[in-house]
């Protein structure tokens, strides 16, 4: 795999994060903040020897007592109350801190997760599943969050803790220390078995999670189908299988999440220590000792009650980074897995490299297709086949085709969506690939026949290919696409919201508005792809009309099969299987071409026109 | 994917406590072994959480005495460790079974919205808006789901606050007094943030929300952007977008992050409670050593259901919403009506509307007011008429999508209110403008309507005659190509020959086709038009088109205007007598025709 290219724009990260591997790559974006981090380490490292105190405090108060020394327990006290305060402070400024970072990183990732995408090219749009994308940009940047947001800090508080409470144990008591120690593998072991368990087990409820969506999404984006076919109740059976696949999923989840609970573990070892304590009071009563275990001898320190509660003040000291730890495994585990699923996206290169080539003049609109050869993927057959020719100009010419023939791709290879697998097209006898992307993608415009609108209001659908457009360009682009009118019997006109979130739209008057987004951005060069199929008749008479006002000095490519605008066109390319069979006007093809007359021949024996009158 | 779970719907009901508790009474009956399961293991769990400290608070004491019984100690020990393991057990059931419940109850729940939803008509799906449907299938089933152990962590939670303080209480009152004025500091602390945190919330989820939006829409939209050369600035907006969701984050994590170490605060002022005032009652007699572990360890376990106690009360709140949402998602009524005459293969396809009155919504005046038209089996029908004219409505209510507010339809003489709606439905063959398309393979999607199974010669004679094949051959999966979401993979005009041969397949006795071919390309439109003859044949067919060719052949024409059929006739008649199909014919001649 080639990690290493200059075309990808990371605003955050140098280039070494990328060659190894995405935790190298997580890394990364945490280390942005290493001073953030070695504040956290600071204040937290000192917030838990503050804590190891209190159970020395504790033990000593207990001891203490029997002696009745009343003053000498309200300064314990007090000592109790100072420490606490101070470990208020240091846990705040880590806690605060670590929750900034975690905010910043999955920031981070998701921007440049959303520059990626927004640079890649349509081959990598065309295989990706939308869905898939947008829960990278969502739930696993969230995840990303959750397993950092306690995380660093717990990660430090977690090794910081069990290294200082282990000492602080081995100054109470040597010996309890080392029944401590025993059970550390138990403990060690839990936490692991738990992490391996439960890993492919989150995984699989995460993908049938996206699965019961989808579906859902499905069944109710395409109701109309649904009814149209009376199928509720396949439906109903395949919705009701995922849900049963997720509710196994997340009974036996629960199942290994029950067993695993390392608190416990914490419990019976502080049960132990207790009784090993309390023998050991038992037997070093008269001070120390040496025993011999399995023919070694050992020394055993005196054990005291004071050392006794230390000890499980201590013990218990561990129950919260345990009880976190669990936690943070579980979500680290998750936030791993979002993360790998958003650097192999990133990683991998699809971007169409930009040429540098920006006209001095304005732009002439001469278009060369020198043996263009085209396919979508490797080794899948050819949309174009070894396709020549030159478009002048100010010409307006038609494409028209079977569906397959390749009509499309021609479009979208002038305007570089892909590029072309031999061969050149040429702008001005310059190779499209050595525009510049932006100046290209200006020359160009494109009008489709799968119309895309924004949930934005018309008029931001409008300018979107001219920002700095007057209300006077945008109401002369809509009156031209035949959209005004419609737009102003809108209570909010102009500014009335479409789509997901506003009022939904005919086919036509989507297409409309399109058409004049089209429209006003102006580009020299204007392919319109099938543009107004879903118009009706007489509204695409009135916008053609307009169409033969704007095309003045404009080169137009319009793919179609309305009678109306090939009869208008300069010429009509035929294609048929990837190849140009045909080129010439209406009249000549009308008259010689037989596919040409197939199409049409049924219009020619439609009854003649009556005009009253005649 | 984000929801705005909040948002409310025009269905929505306004539910008391009671309903809401009897409604959930029933998933609670359903699971009601499981659900005793829980509460007595969280009584038993409750129980021994409160005696193991008991224990080591005997051992303490025994310890402190002058000649101590290790034996009896150790016994105690023992006994500790038993208890633990018994903790353990009891907490294993308890995490298990809730699982089980909750499970249970979200995928019954979700289900049961499923398939209300199927049953709506196209009226519902207009009004609300799918984000917002999903969020209620998704989210608040869950959410919901775990509201129904809320009463049991509820019982289980007081029983120990209540068991504890009770036996701290008999010891020494005093003490206890004393260390639980610390409890409504807790209470009030933890209530007070959840408010602060839920309204930083709202802030975070609506900030959130855009910046979801905005992925949603460039990932869909990526083709315009890549047209119109706006990667750059969409950046810059969506950094911009990213930025407010940061700082709204940021603001809610800085409240958050200081709550952990304000609890710890709590505890290390129980600490000095103990050590202070706890020390000086040890000394002056009162109380003993082992006591004052016993006030150690207590008010350790207790900070724990202190916390769930005000946080379910949070919870409780957000429970209650979302199964307000939930119910009156359920018990919205369909506004469909059906009977259960199953149509036979003997079904004629006699179509007669009778006085119909239809409206998009109930308070404006209705589109269509008494129509009245009748289509004998076997007729080929043409519907022409502007845009808005009444076209599509007149198909819609034929399809059964929406429900007519008055006068009848009749299909062979029956009301189709009487037919069992899913048969009804399959008598018909319906090819819409707008195809959708599921996301699978090419077969998949043209298999999909029929209920039994497509032989491949049927197969084969329907993307014949629609001429899939012409295109299907092309591609290297040929039939087994995935058409992607939406059938986003395919162009609109394959789109729409696909969805004609699915709708073939079904072998229909009335087909309906709604512009089906208007985005065919026109070589392929005029091969199909060659075939349609044969596809008409047999069957009642009402067809809503431009194409002059089509409308010309067809056996009779409906002029639609503003609602009204305002002529009914073959293209001579209607060229003769009606002026409205003559402006129409003369607008598609001089721009189709004039070849």
């Amino acid at each position: 795999m080639n990690y290493d290219s200059a075309s990808r724009n990371q605003i955050y990260l140098s280039q070494r994060w990328y060659s190894r591997g995405y935790k190298w790559w997580l890394l990364g974006h945490v280390l942005k903040h290493r001073w953030k981090i070695l504040i956290i380490s600071v204040t937290t490292v000192i917030g838990i020897f503050l804590q190891t105190l209190i159970p020395f405090i504790l033990g000593y108060v207990f001891g203490t007592i029997p002696s009745g020394d009343l003053g000498l327990i309200l300064s314990a006290g007090t000592l109790v109350i100072a420490i606490g305060l101070m470990k208020l402070v240091t846990n705040s400024i880590a806690a605060a801190l670590n929750e900034i970072i975690a905010q910043y990183v999955e920031m981070q990732i998701r921007i440049e997760f959303y520059q990626n995408l927004e640079t890649k090219s349509m081959s990598f749009h065309d295989t990706a599943r939308a869905g898939d994308l947008i829960q990278m940009a969502t739930g696993d940047t969230r995840q990303i969050n959750a397993s950092i947001s306690p995380g660093v800090r717990i990660t430090v508080t977690t090794v910081s803790t069990l290294f200082f409470t282990w000492i602080a144990m081995f100054i109470a008591s040597p010996t309890l220390s080392m029944v401590f120690l025993l059970t550390l593998p138990l403990y060690i072991f839990f936490l692991i078995r738990f992490g391996r368990k439960l890993h492919p087990m989150s995984k699989r409820r995460q993908a049938i999670v996206a699965r019961m969506n989808s579906e859902l999404q499905e069944n109710l984006t395409g109701v109309r189908v649904v009814r149209t076919f009376s199928v509720q109740e396949q439906e109903i059976k395949k919705f009701s299988s995922t849900l049963e696949d997720l509710e196994d999923i997340l009974k036996t989840r629960g199942v290994t999440s029950a067993f695993y609970i390392p608190s416990l573990v914490l419990g019976i070892t502080t049960a132990l220590i207790f009784i090993t304590g309390v023998y050991l009071i038992d037997i070093t009563l008269l001070g120390a000792l040496n025993v011999s275990i399995f023919g070694y001898s050992a020394y055993i320190q005196s054990v005291g009650m004071a050392e006794l509660i230390t000890f499980l003040g201590l013990t218990s000291i561990l129950a919260m980074p345990t009880m976190f730890l669990r936690w943070i495994l579980d979500m680290t585990l998750l936030g791993f897995a979002g993360a790998a699923r958003i650097f192999n996206v990133v990683i991998h290169d699809n971007v169409i490299e930009t040429g540098d080539y920006v006209p001095e003049d304005e732009a002439q609109g001469h278009i060369r297709f020198e043996d263009v050869s085209f396919s979508y993927k490797e080794n899948s057959p050819l949309v174009l086949n070894n396709v020549s020719l030159t478009i002048k100009p100010g010409e307006t010419v038609a494409i028209i085709g079977p569906t397959g023939c390749g009509k499309t791709s021609l479009g979208k290879m002038i305007y570089r969506l892909y590029d072309v697998t031999k061969g050149a097209v040429l702008i001005d006898d310059v190779d499209v690939k050595n525009w510049d992307m932006k100046a290209l993608r200006r020359l160009v415009g494109v009008i489709e026949q799968d119309t895309f609108l924004f949930s934005t209001s018309i008029r931001n659908n409008i300018v979107y290919g001219k920002d700095n457009a007057t209300n006077e360009e945008i109401m002369a682009a809509a009156i031209a696409a035949q959209a005004h009118d419609f737009i102003q019997e809108f209570h909010e006109g102009y500014d009335t919201v479409v789509g997901e979130r506003g009022i939904t739209l005919s086919g036509g008057q989507r297409q409309r508005i399109a058409m004049a987004r089209g429209f006003l951005a102006d580009p020299k060069i204007l392919i319109m792809d099938d543009a107004t199929s879903a118009v009706d008749a007489a509204t695409e008479e009135r916008i053609q009309k307009a169409i033969v006002n704007i095309q003045k000095g404009r080169t137009t490519i319009i793919i179609t099969h309305r009678l109306a605008t090939l009869k208008t066109a300069s010429k009509i390319i035929f294609m048929e299987k990837g190849n140009i069979v045909r080129i010439g006007t209406h009249a000549e093809l009308i008259t010689s071409f037989a596919p040409y007359i197939r199409i049409f021949k049924r219009y020619m024996t439609l009854p003649p026109l009556v005009i009253e009158g005649n | 994917m984000s929801f705005s779970s909040a948002q409310k719907s025009e269905y929505d009901q306004e539910y008391s406590i009671r309903d809401i508790l009897t409604r959930l009474w029933v998933f609670a009956v359903a699971e009601k072994m499981r659900l005793l399961l829980v509460l007595s293991l969280f009584m038993v769990n409750t129980v021994i959480s409160i005696i193991v400290p008991l224990f080591l608070r005997e051992a303490i004491n025994e310890l402190n005495k002058p000649g101590p019984n290790f034996e009896f100690v150790q016994f105690l020990g023992w006994g500790n460790l038993l208890g633990t393991i018994f903790l353990w057990i009891s907490l294993y059931l308890i995490i298990r079974s809730e699982w089980s419940i909750i499970a249970k109850t979200v995928t019954t729940l979700r289900l049961r919205m499923f398939i209300q939803l199927q049953a709506h008509d196209l009226s519902f799906y207009d009004k609300n808006k799918t984000g917002r449907i999903m969020s209620r299938v998704v989210n608040d089933a869950w959410e919901l789901g775990n509201f129904m152990l809320i009463f049991v962590e509820l019982a289980a939670n007081l029983i120990t606050i209540i068991g504890m303080i009770g036996i701290l209480f008999y010891i020494h009152s005093v003490l206890t007094l004393i260390l639980f004025m610390i409890a409504p500091i807790i209470f009030t602390f933890t209530i007070g943030l959840g408010y602060l945190l839920m309204r930083y919330n709202r802030i975070c989820r609506r900030t959130v929300g855009s910046v979801n939006g905005a992925t949603q829409e460039s990932i869909a939209g990526i083709m315009v952007t890549k047209s119109f050369a706006r990667e750059a600035q969409n950046i810059e907006e969506f950094i911009e977008l990213n930025n407010e969701n940061l700082r709204a984050n940021i603001r809610r994590s800085l409240v958050f992050s200081t709550m952990f170490p304000i609890l710890e605060f709590v505890s290390t002022l129980i600490y000095f409670l103990i050590v202070t005032s706890g020390g000086g009652f040890v000394i002056d007699g009162s109380i003993t050593l082992g006591d004052l572990w016993l006030f150690y360890s207590y008010s350790l376990l207790l900070i724990q259901p202190l916390i769930s106690f005000s946080q379910q009360i949070a919870q409780f709140q957000i429970g209650r919403a979302a199964a307000e949402r939930i119910f009156s998602l359920i018990e919205i009524p369909s506004e469909m009506k059906w009977g259960n005459i199953i149509p036979g293969a003997d079904v004629q396809g006699h179509i007669e509307f009778k006085d119909v009155t239809f409206g998009y919504t109930k308070d404006e005046t209705p589109l269509f007011s008494h129509l009245n038209v009748t289509i004998p089996a076997g007729q080929n029908i043409a519907l022409v008429g502007h845009t808005g004219s009444g076209k599509t409505s007149f198909i819609s209510l034929l399809a059964r999508f929406y429900e007519f507010q008055a006068g009848d339809i009749y299909l062979d003489g029956y009301s189709i209110k009487a037919y069992d709606i899913d048969a009804y439905r399959s008598t018909l063959g319906i090819v819409l403008q707008d195809p959708f398309l599921f996301s699978g393979s090419i077969e998949g999607n043209i298999r999909y309507g029929s209920q039994n199974e497509v032989s491949a010669e049927t197969l084969q004679s329907a993307i014949m005659s629609t001429h899939v094949i012409d295109f299907v051959d092309f591609l290297p999966e040929g039939l087994q190509t995935d058409v992607g979401e939406r059938g986003a993979k395919v162009s609109l005009g394959q789109r729409q020959l696909i969805s004609f041969a699915r709708a073939l397949v079904a072998d229909p006795k009335i087909l309906i086709l709604d512009e089906a071919t208007a985005s065919v390309d026109a070589y392929t439109e005029s091969l199909i038009q060659d075939g349609i003859d044969n596809l008409f044949r047999g069957r009642t067919s009402i067809v809503v088109a431009h194409r002059l060719s089509t409308i010309i052949s067809a056996d009779r024409i409906l002029v639609f205007n503003q609602g009204e059929i305002i002529g009914d006739g073959t293209h001579e008649e209607l060229m003769k007598d009606n002026d409205v199909y003559r402006d129409l014919y003369q607008t598609y001649y001089e721009f189709q025709g004039r070849v």
